[in-house]
Formats: structure tokens, sequence, C-alpha cells
């Protein structure tokens, strides 16, 4: 009895604690537990379902007599994510044949609707399309787009990268090799599953290898998403906790939705590859419904260690990993026998290229993104899933990415010195092909081509020259290139010099503004007046107060390399305004059209002004400061430029346009030290080693009409005779040629303007 | 991340049973805290924010027709054209947002072209922008080059824009 009351005593003293300790650890946990619960349930009903916005390139149109280099095309399917096959068939996959591809595009929302997938053979020769057949029925394509490459995204943690699906969105054959394999029992568990540890501690030790995980699906999204990876005790009730309060709050679809978006399954640079959408992506190039069943084994495979089983840094080990979810596909009947053998003969998927995605296009992302902010807020850019479809040129951008840093090592005189921006937009359309920031456009930093704010020298004076065409001056007006003192507030007197220190006397306007003489443009602005000049600049797209000072005439006025690109849009279009444009389009998460950022043009300038101007510019490149450029360009482009040099050699510009683009180049440096080199020996070279390589089209000026052109002595500026070597022939507004100068009809001046050109050749070569 | 081995401390049997417990209490307080579940196959729809509506809005007044002119101009050619003749009808069928979308594409392969200026400014028009369609009809006018049935009814249109923005004002 004794013995009995005591142990009974005992049980109650035992039971007493037990009660006495689990109230107090109660009391102790249960603030962890409440927060814990605030945070699955803030972290769950936000984070993982934030969408980033994606930046999409401009689709690339094909058409029968498109120029195209097929590496060119290769290159372009391949930053769309396109997978190289002998016989494609699924979308988003290429042939390379000896005359042509054979592509299948992707279905792709443009803002006019889905255009969907479709099969195509395209015929090259000689670098250009001769013919484009829809696959099977040989009929003809007049015109057809590539689905655009994904160029960036945006999003609120900047080195994750995903492609949230729905559970609908998810193959029914891995979501069972995802159960058979990590987590059996979960649709009957509870969030912890004893007997799932031990039967995967039991199937382990059969199969003498990790074939089974123990931890429930539910723990391993506690674990990927809210924890850290260090392996606590303390760490594993945390991670039992948050499974239960997820089995609690959420039903099984949505935990296992959110667990296949937020799985982390690889690393691209400083990227992470998280959740199945995105990593059938990044590995095998094909969107998640079109894997095979070895790639879902791959896949799921990799689950065990991203690292360790990465198909392209470890191809052995990822096989075998493979072999092991195969077996376990094959022993749960997902697979039968011969699907098993055939998918374990499978080869490693042969995309064994990195897809590199939103590591590149730093400069042309930064400008998206503040355009974008001006109408988004900040959650929406990151968290709707928006698709944003801009102007980047692809073929351009590389252009301009092999070519800055290129150019620049072969013009700095110490290496590593100088820094360069480039801006290229399409000529007519206003819409930014390029953008580079810096000459190591691979790491995001200051971004020059929109940040950069410098003073531009010389690409001011086409505003003066078409300041002074707008009051009735003509091409040939003499101007006086001698010294002139102009007295400054404060007492002083500014005399400025020409770059070569000498005066050239009396010189034809043209001539003036085709060799960059500063004497002569400051007593034309004067003449013309200071707020003329200014008003000019200003509907030419200048922004800001311009302080009326006669420097002003020579650039003292700092823009940037886009602000450069905005004033010269206006003579490339020939006196209209064009807003610069890097966006075409917003989507929203269901490719609805939020908003199209259309074309718009305002006519701010009379068409035979620009067209005389431009024609001047054309003279600068030809036979002024700009001619080095036909070292890259023939001189029949007759293309259209200035240059621009700051005092000291702080600064080196060219602003350019062909027939089909309209270029920027600054050069200079960051510690605003001397760069050495002028306008001509520095950005100009950039210019035209860029341009070069894009295969420009030659620019034919329209031509107004009330233009007419005569012969010019540019000696004396008089009319004269088509005969005369010193002859010029040059454009006038009707009426404003010299007195006895014979007009010059139709294709006669076709024809003069032809061997303009051909002087232009023929002064090359001497 | 898959097999886990667990140690389960052996000095006290009760121990174990303890969390377990103690989850099992805080799962009932936790029953009373209502949340929003998530629908399960699609993640939740943000809250309507200031973007703005994806169509332009309505013009003011509906556009009187301009007066047809006789004579068709000339279709452009062209890889573009087919581009051309799906903006034309978008206009006829009284979309021309859609328009607006086709020609700019159009434009995109071949900017030169002073009948897709032409088409967007019509396009412009039918939505009843007419500052913006003036100033399309301004560029198609200064890339028109001996085409006079597109340089009539351009000018027609530009007149017309011209006395519709005016209007306006």
């Amino acid at each position: 009895m004794t013995a009995s009351t005591g142990r009974v005593k005992r049980r109650w003293i035992v039971l007493s604690l037990i009660i006495v300790i689990v109230a107090a650890i109660s009391l102790l946990l249960t603030p962890q537990v409440l927060r814990l619960d605030r945070m699955v349930r803030d972290r769950l009903e936000g984070r993982i379902w934030a969408l980033p916005a994606e930046v999409f390139a401009r689709p690339l149109e094909l058409y029968p007599g498109l120029e195209l280099r097929p590496q060119a095309l290769e290159d372009e399917l391949e930053l769309a994510g396109y997978r190289r096959e002998d016989q494609p068939a699924a979308p988003g996959a290429y042939a390379r044949r000896d005359d042509g591809f054979e592509i299948v595009t992707r279905d792709f929302p443009y803002p006019s609707g889905l255009e969907p997938s479709a099969h195509f053979t395209l015929t090259l020769a000689s670098d250009r399309v001769t013919a484009i057949t829809r696959h099977g029925t040989a009929e003809p394509i007049s015109l057809i787009r590539v689905d655009p490459a994904r160029i960036g995204s945006f999003h609120a943690l900047e080195h994750e990268d995903r492609l949230l699906l729905s559970r609908a969105q998810l193959p029914e054959l891995l979501i069972r090799t995802l159960l058979a394999v990590e987590d059996r029992d979960f649709y009957s568990h509870g969030g912890i599953a004893p007997r799932s540890i031990l039967r995967a501690l039991f199937a382990n030790l059969r199969a003498g290898s990790t074939v089974q995980g123990g931890s429930t699906l539910t723990q391993q999204l506690a674990r990927n998403f809210f924890l850290t990876h260090e392996r606590t005790l303390a760490r594993k009730a945390n991670e039992a906790i948050i499974a239960l309060l997820l089995e609690l709050h959420y039903d099984k679809d949505t935990i296992l939705t959110a667990y296949a978006n937020e799985i982390f399954l690889g690393q691209d640079g400083g990227r992470a590859i998280h959740g199945f959408g995105r990593a059938s992506r990044f590995y095998f190039r094909r969107d998640l419904a079109d894997l095979s069943p070895e790639q879902i084994a791959l896949l799921i495979g990799m689950i065990k260690g991203p690292s360790t089983y990465d198909p392209r840094r470890h191809p052995e080990e990822s096989l075998q990993r493979r072999a092991v979810v195969l077996a376990v596909m094959r022993d749960t009947g997902l697979i039968d026998e011969p699907l098993y053998q055939q998918a374990m003969g499978e080869p490693l998927d042969h995309s064994t290229r990195a897809m590199k995605g939103g590591s590149r296009y730093h400069a042309f992302l930064d400008l998206v993104r503040r355009e974008l902010q001006r109408e988004y807020r900040e959650q929406d850019l990151n968290g709707r899933g928006m698709k944003i479809l801009t102007t980047l040129d692809p073929q351009t951008q590389w252009q301009v990415e092999n070519q800055l840093d290129r150019t620049l090592g072969t013009i700095e005189k110490k290496g590593g010195t100088l820094e360069g921006a480039v801006v290229i937009t399409g000529r007519e359309n206003g819409e930014i092909l390029a953008l580079a920031g810096s000459r190591n456009v691979r790491m995001a930093g200051f971004n020059r081509a929109i940040d950069a704010r410098r003073p531009i020298g010389s690409l001011i004076k086409p505003a003066v020259y078409l300041a002074a065409l707008e009051q009735g001056y003509t091409l040939t007006s003499p101007l006086q290139d001698t010294a002139i003192s102009i007295p400054s507030p404060g007492g002083q007197t500014w005399r400025p010099q020409n770059y070569d220190r000498r005066e050239h006397g009396q010189v034809p306007l043209y001539q003036a503004l085709a060799n960059s003489y500063n004497l002569a443009t400051v007593r034309l602005g004067m003449a013309v007046g200071l707020d003329k000049v200014i008003d000019c600049a200003k509907r030419l797209g200048m922004q800001g107060d311009i302080a009326p000072y006669p420097s002003f005439l020579l650039g003292t006025a700092e823009m940037t390399p886009l602000e450069v690109g905005q004033m010269y849009q206006t003579f490339a279009t020939g006196g209209f305004h064009q807003p610069l444009r890097c966006i075409d389009s917003v989507l929203d998460t269901d490719n609805a059209l939020l908003k199209r950022y259309g074309m718009e043009v305002e006519q701010r300038f009379a068409p035979a002004g620009v067209f005389l101007l431009n024609t001047a510019l054309q003279h600068t490149v030809s036979e002024g400061t700009g001619r080095a450029l036909t070292r890259f360009v023939p001189a029949a482009h007759a293309v259209a430029g200035k240059t621009g040099t700051t005092d000291n050699l702080r600064d080196s510009w060219f602003a350019g346009f062909t027939g089909d683009k309209l270029a920027v180049v600054w050069v200079g440096r960051d510690d605003n030290l001397p760069a050495g080199v002028t306008g001509a020996s520095g950005a100009l070279i950039v210019w035209g080693s860029i341009i070069k390589g894009l295969h420009p089209s030659p620019l034919e000026l329209v031509e107004p009409p009330d233009i007419q052109w005569a012969w010019i002595d540019k000696r004396t500026f008089a009319a004269t005779s088509r005969l005369n070597p010193d002859g010029v022939a040059l454009p006038f507004v009707a009426g404003t040629a010299p007195e006895d100068a014979p007009a010059l009809p139709g294709m006669e001046a076709i024809e003069q303007k032809t061997r303009g050109l051909m002087n232009s050749v023929r002064s090359w070569f001497e | 991340m898959t097999a886990t081995t667990i140690r389960r401390p052996s000095a006290n049997r009760l121990l174990p049973l303890v969390p377990f417990l103690l989850l099992l209490l805080l799962t009932v307080i936790l029953h009373g805290c209502a949340v929003t579940v998530p629908a399960p196959s699609r993640p939740s729809r943000p809250q309507p924010t200031e973007i703005p509506p994806p169509t332009a809005p309505a013009p003011a007044e509906v556009p009187a027709p301009v007066e047809p002119s006789p004579g068709e101009v000339a279709r452009p050619t062209g890889p573009a054209g087919s581009l051309y003749l799906e903006a034309e009808s978008a206009l006829r069928s009284g979309n021309p947002g859609r328009a607006e979308i086709l020609v700019e594409r159009a434009l995109r392969i071949d900017p030169g072209n002073a009948r897709y200026w032409h088409l967007l400014g019509r396009a412009k028009f039918d939505q009843g922008a007419y500052p913006q369609a003036m100033q399309f009809f301004r560029k198609a006018e200064s890339r028109i080059r001996g085409d006079r049935e597109l340089a009539r009814r351009n000018r027609e249109y530009l007149d017309a824009a011209a006395a519709k923005a005016g209007g306006r004002q």
C-alpha cells in the first residue's frame, strides 16, 4: 500500500511537473508562435505572389528582302531562349540549315492581341532574306515576327528570378513525381509526418543512398521560404511550427503551388533561379508544360542539391540522380517500363548553354525603370507581373557593346582612363534601339547616357545656324571668321578663339559650320540674336533655363547624351520633334493592355530650313571636321553629323544620323580631367566603329518643294558653271539663290548632288 | 532537403511529446485567427491603383467624317503592305486604336512611307485626337513625293483636323 501510494504520489508529481513545464513552455513560446504565424500569413499572401515585371526587347520582324546575317538571327533566337533542334516541332525551337532556318515561334501577347505560334521556313542568300514559307503548306509569308527576348525583370528582391505558375499550369506528371519522391503522404498529413520520416529512413537504408526525403513538402516550403539553412534544433522546431501553421491556414493546392514557385533550383551568376517554371526555361529553354519525363526527373532530382546535381556543371551526378528519380517514377507507376527505358537512354538535354537573363542591358533597363516610375508605384513594378515591351534592338545593342570598350582602348593614351556613353535611336520613329552608360556595359553603375551632364561644345552650333537659316540666311551667306571681343558682365571681355587659333576670314555659312569655326559662329549668333538661338535650341528639345550668355553659342550648356539625342532627332526627322521612347507598351499579368506609349510628333521647324541645315551637316562629314568618318562609312552614304569638343579636350562628342539610325557618342573622363581627344579623334571613331557594323542605309534627305539647287563657286560664293572645279551644288529656298544662278530642277539636281558625293569620295583619296 | 535523420533525445521519453502538445494547444488557439485564403490556382490580384485604363478616352464628340474624295489612294506594297490593309480595315470597322498599333508597326519597318504617316493621322483623327492627327498629316505631307492623289487627300484631312482642333479650343 505504502509503496503503491508512493507510486501514485510520484506519478501525480511527475504529471504535475509535466503540466507545469508544458504551461511554462507554452507561455514562453506563445509570442514566438504568434510571431511566426504573422510572418507565415504576411509572406505567403504577400511576397510569394509578387510577380516580377518582365521586360522584353522589340520583336524581330522578318520579311523577304530584309538584310540579315544568319549568325545575327541565331543570336537573336538564342537570346529569346530558342532551342536548336534537328527537327523543330514544338514552340520555341529552330533548326539551322545550309540555306536558312526553320523556326517555330511561341505564342506572344502583343498590344494588338495574342499572336499564335507559327512554324515557318526562312531562306537566306547573301545575308538577305529571300523567302519565308509556312511549314507544311509552303504558303508564302510576307511578314512575320519572332516573339521578343526577355531582357530583364524588375522584382522586389533583385537577385531572385521566378516565373510564377498557377496550380493548373503545373503538369500532373511533375506534381506526381514530386510527391512520389519528396512527400508521398502530402495529401493526408497535417504538415508533419512522422511515418514519412520513418519510411524515408527505411527506404534510404535499403537503397544505400538517399532516395526519399524525410521532411514533408510543407516543411521544405517552410525551410526554403522562411528560414536559414542552419541545422539546429531550434530551427527544426520553428520549421515544424511553421509547417503546421501553413497547413492550418492554407489548403493543399495552395501549399503545393507555393512550393513549386518557391523551390530553389540553381544559380545563374548573381541571380537565383526559383521555381519550376523559371528553372525549366533556364535549363531546357522550354515551358514547363513541354518537358519530357526525363527532364521532369532531372528537375525533381535537383531539389535535393541544386548545385550538386546541376546538369551543366556536374553532368555525371545529374544523370545518376535522374536515374534514381526515373526509377521511382517507374516503381510508382507514373511511367511504364518502355518509357522508363527510353528516358534512361536520353542524353542530358542539349540545351547546355546557359540562358542569360536579367544580367545585361543595365543602362537600357535603368532608363525603362525610370520611365515606368513616373506612372507606376514601385510595388506595381515589382509585384504585378506586368509585361513591358520595349524598343531595344538586340543586334544594335550588341554592336554597341562590342565596339565601345574596344574602340576606347584603341584611342586612349593610357589604358582604362576614358569612359563613354552611346545612344542609338531609329531616325524616323524616335525609338531607342540601344543604350550604353559605360564602356563596361555588363556592370550596373553610373549611367552616363542618362546622368552625365557635360558641356556639349560644338554640338550646339547647328542650333545657331538653323536659327540663322530661319532668319533668311542661306548656305552661302558670307560670315567673317575673324577675332571678336564681347563684353561680359563684371567688366570682363570674352575673346573666343578657333580650335586651330587661326582666323579664316570670310567663309560661306555652310563651311563655317562644316569646319566648326568658333569666331564665325559667335558673330553669326550675335547677329541673329541670342534670344532667337536659345528659342531655336528649346524648340529642338533642349530643356531647362538657358542663361543668355554669348558663350552659349559655343556649347557651354551641359546636356546628357540622351538629351543630345533628343535634340538631334529633330534634325533627323526634318524638323519634327519626337519624344524618344524606350517603351512600346505595358501589359498586365493577364496580357491586357495597360498603356501604350504611342508615337508622337510635333512639327517645330519649317522643312526647308532643316533641309538646308542637314545638307550643311552632310558637308561637315564629307569635307569638314567629320571627314574621318569616311574611314568607316562610305561617302556615298551621305551621313549628316557634327563633332563636339570642349575646353582642354575634356569632352569628345559626335552626333549624327544615317538613313535609318541616329547615334550620339560621348567620350571623356569621370574625373573631368582632359580626355586628350577631340570630337573627331575620339567620339567620331567610336561612332564610326559602331555604325559601320550596323550596315546603315544611305541618308536621302526629303527635299521640300520650295527648294532649288544652284552651282556655287566655293571661293567667291557666287553662281558659277557646273564645269568650274571649285563649284559645288547647294540647295536654296526658292528665290534666295544668287541672282544669276540657274535653277537646277528635278533630275538635274539629283545628278549634281551625286556629283557632289563623288567630289567627297575624290577628296577622301586626296 | 530530402532525407533527414531525426535525432531524438533519449534521456526523457516524454520530452518529444512536449512540442506536439504545445503545437496542438496553439493550433486550437490559432483556429480562431480567421484569415483570407488566397485562391489556390492563381496569384491574388493587386488592389486597383492609379494605373490608367488601357484605351484612350472616347472623344467628346464623334468627328464628322471627311467628305470622301474621288479616286483611290494607291496602296503600299512591300513587307508592311499587309499591315496597311489590316489597319485600313480596322479603321473602316471603327477600331482606330487597333489601326494605330498596326500602322506604327508598319512604320517601324518602312518609316519613310508617307501613306503610313497619313493613315496614322487618320487613326488619330477617328479617335478625336485632332491636334495629333494634324501633326501626323503634316509629317505625311513632308514625306510625299509625287503622289498627287495622296497629297490632295492628306491636305483635306489636315484641313478637317485643323477645323476640328480649332473648334475644340
